[in-house]
Formats: structure tokens, C-alpha cells, sequence
């Protein structure tokens, strides 16, 4: 979790950084990253023959590199960023080289508090995984789907256990795959995995799994249910109990199983990406309710209004009692807020961020090529070249906005923290 | 049945069709297949089978059975009365070597084109009917090779080549540097948010085509599209799964590329030049998910060149002096109307176009679609035959005075390439965006 307390929540505006100067300075600068308090932007730019480096609050970084990409702030602040020469990879962090350097790295992620930095690795056609610089001691023939726990004690991901001669079919269908968790792989050969949710304390993974050309189900910490289905989907721990549910199909239609048996009592023609109240209460997910008519069912019972291009991103509050999404109908976002569509649709909408106290929502919307930052469906600030996701104060009464505007044709970005109106 | 022109129907051994008919039984055959007539067929099904009135106008319609010499096995009755009918006229009740025989046939001598549905005064699809018949071989385990291999691929690593996950990252920056050799300030934005255009590609492109990534890269950025590529699984549009009948890893497919361009809040997703994986984006994934239609808007690449070309974005520093010949793909034609904006792109690059004969939605398939030309060398030289009406085709164009073949599709250059090849016909084959890089100011 991100310690917002200690940010600077004094109400008015900065401007830390002037990217539209750097232009001047460098070949090019690439997309700026914010970080999470907003006092920093960051950008890898090119400084022309010596190489490629990042700049920060028009500082640049001391060493110069070939390639540099792939820059991601960790919920801690630290700034990250891969950097390649002569063909190999390191992992830097604020300025400085972290650990080896790697064949190829990439897939930067973190735990929940960013204390933990874990990439995957390639050294000579063999993969692993770097975590804080350690890398794992085992390597694999293939690697992907890398997840970090919650609490940075975790790293897992899909490999392969068995080099495959080419086009060998029934090799394949006997199973060249496992979880590794923190380089073991306990678990079963399976023909293939995909995603992975921790347990909220880090003890537990589980992940999406085909056991058979024909079987899927889930696998904790690499372990099948026993139970199998025609298909699933990502799975999710209930922050409370520790119960492991997952979607899954039954017959032509979809619900919400947990520990292989269904949870909910109904069928949708489609059924994905669940999340769980913080308190665990409750369990929200995206459904068609029927074909092309998308929505969201809360512990099973859908919303009544249903939208035609898609429904996605949920985000439910920590009590469960306000849950919301994007949804968007013939070519038209918006934010839905418990059933009910802000009143303003948009070109593009960003994730829905709800207030500590569960009774705002924020987000980031473009129309016409401007982008704002809406809050309960009205406007707050606008007009920006690009706004990064808005960030609610401890009391829910403020708004951290962070945006670059065109300043008499030079981007500046600029830092606000705005009050809002009275308690709703 | 057709020996006599070559080609070996019936005799050819395939490592996935024979160990899988070794662990079929008549009983497990029928249970299954019961199963899927039960779950799967559908009235939509029935009903093609019922109002087959065999008037044979069909037969005219498909390259194999003009190319086999006329011979009714291979018109597009004919082949679901050697397959499917028997299935549903005996509940199931078929032998192994039924079968194999059923599956060679959907799989090998169907390129799912669709041009026979065009000419059926009852408008019955067939390859719904062929897609069918092929679904029950995937739940029978028993799908050639190569195609099998194929779809395993997309299982394990979510792309058609088995390419790694550092694998992709590492072409797509190869082909950066090798491009600012050309345009200095070259970029191919990775993991960019809000771009307008996510473009995505076909495993092969990285694997054995990366220059179509440079020449891509290159049109975007003189056009000055602001444009994205993802740095992770999601980014292949292609689709196997969709051909072998693995309708469940064909839905896990689309679902990864749509939920990327989402996740990248990207306006649309614009597909390479290839024509299977726009059926699978703009078609049948989408829809096997409940989507009426793309959550993202989706176009081909024939329909973005056409756009940016229109638009003035690209200029046409000279034309293509060859003269040119265009082959339209099935999936983008038939299945999207696009043969007069290709027409329209064309001809604002090409100083001379010679027509083959039939052409737009009345073309010919290339015989590599619909899965074909991935179920591999063993069934080739079939394949190479059934396509001699493309071959005859071309060759008329060639003696028109016709040099390059514009083929904007990757299996159609697959298959294109072995016609020219096995009839002797000396053409070159382009890309749409082959052309383009060639004639724009750059």
C-alpha cells in the first residue's frame, strides 16, 4: 500500500518539472512517468551521440547507456528503469546500477510498498528471475507470467521444466510447465499457466492452469484443484478468509466458483476479472449478461444497466458498499458508480480511484485530445496535454492532480492538491 | 481418387492424425461426437444439411474442385457429404478410418473461404460446417502436426511461434536500431498509454518477417501516427486455435489481445497485413466472448494504409513502375469488404494494375488459408495442386505483362509463394506495406 500520509497535501500548485525545456536539451524525451507523491517526472531521453539516460525534474542521470526503457516508479518512490549496452541488460534504481548485468531483462515489478524489485532474466537462452539483485539460483528453458506477492516475500512465475524437440505434439500434451515460486516448483506438469493472485498475506499463489488439451482449473502454489472445467479465468483470494475463487465455465455459461464448486447460483454468457472488497464482504466482477450487453454483478446479482462495447477495470471500496468501473457504449466511456453512469462520456477513460473513505471516485477522462481529472462526475481540472491517475488525500477531501498543460507552447508540469466540496 | 493429377489423397501420413486415430476407438468416437452434436451443432447446422438440395452450384465455386479436375469429392457438397452428413446420419456411429479420412479432408482440401457460400442460391456455409467437423477432431486428439504444433504454441507463450517473452522485446528494439540507421529519430513506442493506434502482428512477423516491423515502423512515423506496441504477451493477433477447433484457447487468445490494447487505453487496434488473424480479431474470437463486436476498435492494415495514404499523411515520392497484379485475401475481402479501398491504395502506388480474373469478393483462394499451409509439408503438394486455378490465374496476368503479385496477407504469401514456384510462374510477391515503404518520401 502507498503511505499517502506523508505527502505534501497543502493545498495549492508546484511545478516541478518543465519537460517542454528539456526538448531543447535532448534528440527527443520519451513518455514521462510521475511519481506516486507527484513531486517527480521522469523521462528517458536521448542525449544524442553519448546515448540514452533518464531525466528527472530536468536532472539527468549520471550514466549513459545505449538503450534506456521501460521507466516505472515503484510505490516507494524509487524510480526504475532497464538500461542496455553491448548487449546486456541491467536494472537501475534512482541513478544506480542494481546488481548484475543480464543477457536481457524485463517485466519490472513490485510489492505492494516497493520494497521489493523483481525482473525477469535471461542469461544464455536460460531464464530466471532477479529479485532485489539475487538472482534465482534455477533456471528454467522458458519463463513468463512473472508476479510479485504483496508483501515482496513471493516471486512466481510459469516455466518450462523440459526443452521440446520441435513439433513434438505429444510431448507437449504430457506437460513441460510448472509454477515456480521463488525458484521451486513444487507442484504439477501442466501444458500451460497463465495468471497469478497472491493471498493477501503472501503465503498462497494461485494460478490458472490447462491440465489437459481440454481440462483448465487452478492451481495453488502449483497444485491443481482437482476439479476441472472447460475453461477459467484469473483467480482471486478473498482478503478475509483466504478463500480461492475463480471464474469458471459450466456448460455453455459462466460463474464464480471457489475451491472447484460454484459460488454464485446463476449463469452469464461471460464472466471475468472479479475483485473483492477490501473487508472481503464483497465480490464484484465483470458479465455479459447476455451476448453484447456487458455489466457487473455484485456477489452475483447484476447491475440493471448493461452497455454494448465492454465493461472493465472495477474497483470496489474497502467496505464493499460503492463499486465501480469503466464501461463504455458505442464508441462512448464513462465511469458507472454502483449501477449508475456518470453523465458524461468521454473519448478515453482511465481506471476509476476511489477515495479512502469509499464514497468518491476520480478519474482520468479525454475528450478531443485534452485530457481532465473528473470527480463524481464533474469536472475538476482540465485542459491537460496528459493527466496521471489522481490520487485522494488521507481525509478524502483532497485531490493530488498531476498533469503537464501547454504553457504558452512549452509543456510544464505541474502538481496541485485541490479541495473538494463538502462531504457527500 | 485424384492420383491421376498428383495428388495423394488418402496416403498421406501425418504424426498427428495417425497417433491420435491409435488411441480412437468406434465407442469413443461416438460418444464424443454425440456429445458435440448434442452441445454444439446447433439448428443452424441442421438446417444447412437439410436444405442441401445438391444443385452442385457450389462445386463451381471452390478451387479444389476446379482445380482437381472437376472431381465431385472435392466441391464443397461433396465434402460435407464425405464428412459431417455421415456423422449425423449415423448419430456418430463412424469408424477410425472414417475419421482420418474426414479429418484430412477439414483440415487439408477446406481453406474455410467462403466463396462457396457466396454462389449457394440457400447461402449455406460450408465452412461452418468444415470448422465443425475439425472441432470434433481436436476433441478426438486427432489434428495434423504442424497445426497442432501451432496452436500448442499459442497455449504456452500466447503467440503463434513459440517466441519468448525477451524474444519479442528484443525484435522490436532490433528493428528500432536497424531503422534509425535509416530515420534517426525512429521510435517503435513500447508500452505507450493513450497512443491512437495499438499495432499488432502476427508471430511469424518477428520470428521470420521482423523487416515488415521496420517498414511498419517507418510508415508510422512519417505519417506521424502516434502508435504503441505492447511489451507483453497480447501482442500476436494470429490464430491457430481458431482452425484446429480449440475454440476454448482461440477465446484465451483474443481475450489477451483485447484486454492489452485496454489496458493501454489505446483509441484502436490496427492489424498487420494478414488475414486469418482479422477473422479471428474482428470475427470469431470477439464474438466467442460475447463482444457483438470488438470492445476496440479494430482495422486491417489495408484499411489504415488506405486512410493515411487518402489523408496525405504518406506521399508517393514515385510510383511502382512494375506492373502489378492484386490478390485478394478471403478473410479481408469476403470478410470485410476491403478489395476497393485495397484497389484505391493501390492504385496510388502503382502505375500499372492488371486485374486476375475473377477478383474481389469473386476471388480465388490462395489454398494456404483457413489453416491449411499450417497443417504442413506433409500436405503441400495438395495443397499446391488444389490452388492451380490460382496458378492459372496468375500466369495470365504474367503473360499480360505482370511482375509483382500484391498479396496483403502472410499465409496468402505462403501459399502464393509455392504457386509461383510449382507452376513457374516468374512473379514477385509484395506486401501492401512492402510497396509503400518502397514509394513514400521518407
Amino acid at each position: 500500500m502507498q503511505d499517502t500520509d506523508n505527502r505534501d497535501w497543502e493545498l495549492g500548485e508546484k511545478t516541478p518539472a518543465r519537460p517542454g525545456e528539456w526538448a531543447g536539451q535532448f534528440e527527443w524525451v520519451e513518455e514521462p512517468e510521475v511519481s506516486p507523491d507527484g513531486e517527480r517526472l521522469a523521462a528517458v531521453v536521448n542525449t544524442g551521440e553519448d546515448g540514452f539516460t533518464l531525466c528527472v525534474n530536468g536532472v539527468v542521470w549520471e550514466n549513459l547507456y545505449e538503450r534506456v526503457w521501460y521507466p516505472r516508479f515503484a510505490p516507494d518512490g524509487r524510480l526504475t528503469a532497464l538500461a542496455q549496452r553491448d548487449g546486456q541488460s541491467v536494472l537501475c534504481v534512482d541513478g544506480e546500477e542494481e546488481g548484475e548485468w543480464h543477457d536481457f531483462l524485463w517485466d519490472t515489478l513490485f510489492s505492494g510498498d516497493g520494497g521489493t524489485i523483481a525482473c525477469a532474466a535471461q542469461n544464455g537462452g536460460a531464464y530466471s528471475v532477479v529479485k532485489d539483485g539475487t538472482r534465482w539460483e534455477e533456471e528454467f528453458f522458458n519463463l513468463s507470467g512473472l508476479a510479485v506477492s504483496p508483501e515482496g516475500s513471493k516471486c512466481v512465475a510459469v516455466v518450462q521444466v523440459e526443452q521440446m524437440p520441435a513439433g513434438d505434439i505429444t510431448k507437449f500434451q504430457e506437460g513441460c510447465y510448472k509454477i515456480a515460486i521463488n525458484g521451486k516448483t513444487p507442484g504439477a506438469r501442466l501444458l500451460s499457466a497463465w495468471d497469478t493472485a497472491f493471498s493477501k498475506d503472501g503465503a498462497h499463489a494461485a494460478t490458472e492452469v490447462r491440465v489437459s488439451p481440454y481440462d483448465y482449473t487452478i492451481a495453488v502454489d502449483g497444485v491443481p484443484w482437482e476439479k476441472t472445467f472447460p475453461g477459467v479465468w484469473r483467480p482471486r483470494f478473498n482478503p478475509k478468509t483466504g478463500l480461492i475463487t475463480a471464474p469458471v465455465k459450466i456448460g455453455s455459461g459462466w460463474t464464480l466458483a471457489a475451491g472447484g464448486e460454484p459460488l454464485w447460483d446463476r449463469l452469464f454468457t461471460q464472466l471475468w476479472r472479479h475483485k473483492y472488497s477490501g473487508d472481503g464482504s464483497r465480490a464484484a466482477a465483470v458479465i455479459a449478461l447476455r451476448y453484447g450487453r456487458w455489466s457487473v454483478a455484485v456477489d452475483g446479482v447484476p447491475w440493471e444497466n448493461t452497455y454494448g462495447d465492454f465493461v472493465d477495470e472495477l474497483a470496489l471500496s474497502s467496505d464493499g458498499s460503492l463499486v465501480a468501473c469503466i464501461a463504455s457504449d458505442q464508441g462512448r466511456r464513462t465511469i458507472v458508480v454502483n449501477d449508475r453512469p456518470w453523465t458524461g462520456a468521454y473519448d478515453m477513460v482511465w481506471p476509476p480511484v476511489i477515495s479512502p473513505d469509499g464514497r468518491r471516485v476520480a478519474a482520468v477522462v479525454e475528450s478531443g485530445g485534452k485530457t481532465a481529472i473528473a470527480v463524481d462526475g464533474a469536472v475538476l481540472a482540465s485542459g491537460f496535454l496528459k493527466a496521471f491517475p489522481p490520487v485522494f488525500g488521507p481525509g478524502s477531501d483532497r485531490v493530488l492532480v498531476r498533469a503537464i498543460h501547454d504553457s504558452g507552447g512549452k509543456a510544464l508540469y505541474v502538481r496541485k492538491v485541490l479541495q473538494l466540496d463538502g462531504p457527500r | 481418387m485424384t492420383d491421376e493429377i498428383g495428388a495423394p489423397r488418402g496416403h498421406i501420413k501425418d504424426v498427428g492424425i495417425e497417433t491420435g486415430a491409435a488411441r480412437l476407438t468406434p465407442e469413443i468416437i461416438r460418444k464424443t461426437a454425440l456429445r458435440m452434436l448434442h452441445e454444439e451443432a446447433g439448428a443452424r447446422l441442421r438446417t444447412y444439411l437439410d436444405i442441401c438440395v445438391r444443385c452442385g452450384l457450389c462445386s463451381n465455386a471452390c478451387h479444389y474442385y476446379n482445380s482437381m479436375g472437376g472431381d465431385p469429392t472435392y466441391s464443397p457438397a461433396g465434402k460435407v457429404k464425405e464428412t459431417l452428413s455421415v456423422i449425423m446420419a449415423k448419430n456418430g456411429r463412424v469408424d477410425v478410418e472414417f475419421m482420418k479420412k474426414a479429418c484430412e479432408i477439414a483440415f487439408t482440401e477446406c481453406n474455410l473461404c467462403r466463396r462457396c457460400a457466396m454462389y449457394c442460391p440457400l447461402g449455406i456455409d460450408t465452412a461452418t460446417m468444415m470448422l465443425f467437423v475439425r472441432r470434433l477432431c481436436h476433441k478426438l486428439g486427432m489434428v495434423p502436426q504442424y497445426i497442432q504444433d501451432t496452436a500448442h504454441s499459442h497455449s504456452a507463450t500466447m503467440n503463434q511461434m513459440w517466441v519468448k517473452e525477451d524474444e519479442w522485446i528484443d525484435s522490436l528494439q532490433w528493428q528500432e536500431n536497424e531503422a534509425r540507421e535509416e530515420v534517426p529519430d525512429l521510435r517503435i513506442p513500447l508500452e505507450k498509454e493513450g497512443a491512437d493506434v495499438f499495432y499488432s502482428v502476427i508471430g511469424p512477423e518477428p520470428k521470420f518477417r521482423a523487416q515488415l516491423i521496420y517498414q511498419a515502423a517507418v510508415i508510422f512515423h512519417k505519417a506521424g501516427v502516434n502508435w504503441t506496441m505492447p511489451a507483453t504477451p497480447g501482442w500476436d493477433n494470429s490464430d491457430m486455435c481458431m482452425y484446429t477447433g480449440d475454440m476454448e484457447m482461440m477465446s484465451r487468445l483474443k481475450k489477451l489481445h483485447f484486454e492489452t490494447a485496454l489496458r493501454l487505453r489505446a483509441k484502436r487496434i490496427v492489424m498487420g497485413e494478414c488475414g486469418h488473424a482479422f477473422r479471428s480479431v474482428y470475427d470469431m474470437g470477439n464474438r466467442a466472448l460475447g463482444w457483438r463486436y470488438p470492445p476496440v476498435p479494430v482495422i486491417h492494415a489495408i484499411d489504415f494504409f488506405h486512410e493515411i495514404l487518402t489523408q496525405g499523411k504518406i506521399k508517393v515520392a514515385q510510383k511502382y513502375e512494375k506492373p502489378v497484379t492484386i490478390h485478394d485475401p478471403c478473410n479481408i475481402v469476403r470478410g470485410r469488404g476491403l478489395h476497393e479501398k485495397l484497389r484505391e491504395a493501390v492504385g496510388m502506388l502503382c502505375e500499372t494494375v492488371i486485374e486476375m480474373e475473377p477478383n474481389r469478393e469473386h476471388n480465388y483462394c490462395c489454398a494456404a488459408g483457413g489453416g491449411v499451409i499450417n497443417c504442413g509439408p506433409p500436405f503441400k503438394m495438395k495443397r499446391v495442386l488444389g490452388a492451380r486455378v490460382k496458378g492459372d490465374q496468375l500466369m495470365e496476368v504474367h503473360k499480360k505483362g505482370g511482375v509483382t503479385c500484391i498479396a496483403p496477407c502472410h499465409n496468402c504469401h505462403g501459399g502464393l509463394e509455392d504457386i509461383l514456384h510449382h507452376y513457374k510462374i516468374p512473379m514477385d510477391l509484395k506486401f501492401l506495406g512492402d510497396i509503400i515503404y518502397q514509394c513514400m518520401e521518407k
